[in-house]
């Protein structure tokens, strides 16, 4: 074969490769690198969760489950859901178990996506969500946030952003990279938007567990909104879960059978191993979770009052476990100062404009990282500054 | 809290309970039918309410207590004299009892040492009750802690000595010939997976990939 090109599908030869890409491989072939650039938990699954996933092996539930995910597990979901974010849905219509949160969008935006649909995605976002959106033969039409109001989202410049062929709107709140929360009332201005259009809403609420001042609220609980959100969550953050690739979905029963269909086409179900996890994780898990915030919360803290010391002024996120400092004061974009820290520091962060043009000149730092490296990556920063200016 | 069937352990539980009563005053218990002795405890003298940032401060510590106070602020959001101030006041309080490391001594040549741990039935003495017993096997300095327990035996006492016949020697020289000693059970550790929180021999990578969305 002289070409394989011809073969490959225009959507996909038109995305482009993750930027994220390029610092992976030049800080894979890099000893003693202390790295902010990881998008997990730096704890291990809890105990009691391994645990569950071994007895289920061991007890031979090595088989399919339901499409939608073990019964149980959507009944602990539902009460999960009910008790910790005061949102009913129904186990048997409502809910899908999902191989991690990824899978979930991607069955959203298939669901629901007809060529040439647009969908709003407010960046600086996660790196999959436009690319999705493509595949599923819709349009991405980016909104940016507001680099001077914490990354909040300025319900003025989403309504502009609305076309006759805006189908929904994509959020993620708290928001990886930012790591800002948006509260009951900026969630309030967005939800009225999408009624006054008659939109829908993709809420992406994976980091819901780790918030750090105000309580959470969830696009579905906003009054009415639940009918027009479809809402993402899942084990891997909040649970230490990245690899089980557990996810789930949750959205009104028609919207809920339709994504039933990609998935039972696509996917058959989620691994049967890591349901159960999950399960004992829902049970057991909520302590260790606890834990685990009180920790992030802690480096938070630690992180933002050290880089705003340093002059690389940042604000102090909400939620997930990114700080994003701005780097404009170094006379950098945010790549050069990203592969300036990594080579000659060996820290390696994620240029902010990996996760839209909005992120340029920011870099994100996550701190799902021991204490001690965090002090260690701060002393690595303050060094390269201190170069910098000299 | 819950005491077995009537029976010779019974009456120490009972004595036990007596004990707490006088000492603190703050205790309820009752005797039912069904179950032996069903003992309510309310114990309300010495335990303070912390603010969230008390708290906070003291977990930090109690993982790694060579946190500096400036990280200490950092990680509280405290000012830095603010945190200093809280410090005072929980060393004070003696809250912060002490700070300590964890050191391996099994990896320390000539340091090995043995620690034994021994269940010690005692006779508490009217007045004093476990106190006066406990201060005095609690004076030696090869015991590194002493616990009042619930249950089959009375005190727990944790002796650390450098071989075997020290421990051997400290238990029938000293703690048995005590008055108040009835029996004593020793058990000696003949390894330390996880000490206070804290796991030994682990080497603990990271296993995820640098740099990931």
């Amino acid at each position: 074969m002289k070409t394989t090109k011809t073969y490959l599908s225009k959507t996909v030869n038109e995305i482009k490769p993750s930027g994220i890409r390029r610092f992976f491989d030049l800080a894979s072939g890099m000893e003693g690198v202390i790295s902010l650039g990881v998008g997990e938990p730096d704890f291990v699954t809890p105990w009691t969760v391994r645990e569950a996933a071994i007895l289920s092996l061991e007890q031979g539930y090595t088989s399919y489950t339901a499409n939608a995910g073990l019964l149980e597990l959507r009944q602990e979901i539902a009460a999960y859901m009910a008790r910790e974010f005061k949102v009913a849905y129904q186990p048997d219509s409502e809910i899908i178990v999902t191989v991690g949160a990824s899978q979930a969008i991607d069955i959203a935006f298939r669901s629901i996506i007809d060529p040439g649909d647009e969908v709003i995605v407010v960046e600086p976002c996660f790196v999959s969500y436009s690319p999705l959106v493509s595949l599923a033969g819709g349009t991405p039409v980016h909104v940016q946030a507001e680099s001077d109001q914490e990354f909040k989202i300025s319900p003025n410049k989403l309504e502009s952003a609305i076309t006759s062929k805006t189908k929904a709107i994509m959020i993620c709140s708290p928001n990886n990279p930012t790591g800002t929360m948006l509260n009951k009332e900026e969630l309030e201005k967005i939800a009225e938007i999408a009624e006054r259009y008659d939109l829908l809403v993709i809420s992406d609420e994976i980091y819901a567990e780790l918030v750090y001042d105000e309580v959470y609220t969830s696009m579905a609980a906003i009054s009415g909104m639940k009918e027009r959100t479809i809402l993402i969550s899942g084990f891997s953050k909040g649970f230490a879960m990245t690899g089980w690739r557990l996810g789930f979905v949750c959205a009104p029963k028609e919207i809920t059978a339709a994504m039933l269909k990609v998935h039972q086409y696509g996917m058959m179900c989620a691994p049967t191993m890591a349901q159960y996890a999950g399960l004992e994780a829902m049970r057991n898990g909520r302590d260790d979770v606890e834990e685990m915030r009180k920790s992030y919360r802690r480096r938070r803290n630690y992180m933002v009052s050290s880089l705003n010391e340093l002059g690389l002024s940042c604000h102090s996120p909400g939620g997930a476990f990114y700080v994003f400092p701005s780097i404009q004061s170094t006379g950098l974009t945010s790549d050069q100062f990203a592969e300036k820290l990594l080579l000659e520091e060996k820290v390696a962060v994620v240029p902010g404009s990996v996760f839209g043009e909005s992120g340029e000149g920011y870099i994100r730092c996550s701190y799902a990282t021991s204490i001690e490296q965090l002090q260690e990556a701060i002393k690595r920063i303050r060094r390269l500054l201190e170069k910098q200016s000299s | 809290m819950y005491f077995p069937k009537r029976n010779s352990e019974c009456e120490n539980s009972l004595k036990k309970i007596h004990f707490f009563t006088q000492k603190l005053g703050k205790i309820r218990y009752n005797v039912s039918d069904n179950f032996d002795i069903i003992a309510l405890f309310i114990i309300e003298e010495d335990i303070m309410q912390l603010t969230e940032k008390e708290l906070e401060i003291v977990e930090i510590l109690e993982k790694d207590s060579r946190t500096s106070t400036e990280d200490l602020a950092a990680m509280t959001g405290l000012a830095v004299n603010e945190t200093e101030e809280l410090l005072h006041k929980l060393e004070e309080l003696k809250i912060i009892v002490r700070y300590t490391s964890v050191i391996d001594w099994s990896k320390i040549s000539g340091h090995e040492g043995v620690t034994a741990m021994i269940d010690v039935k005692v006779t508490p003495k009217r007045g004093v009750g476990f106190d006066e017993i406990a201060k005095r096997i609690y004076r030696y300095k090869e015991v590194k802690s002493v616990y009042l327990m619930s249950g089959a035996y009375d005190l727990s006492v944790i002796i650390e000595g450098r071989s075997m016949n020290e421990v051997a020697r400290f238990v029938s020289n000293k703690l048995s010939t005590l008055d108040s000693v009835i029996s004593t059970t020793t058990h000696f550790i003949l390894k330390k997976y996880k000490h206070d929180g804290t796991i030994f021999e682990q080497e603990e990578e990271d296993k995820r990939i640098v740099v990931s969305p």
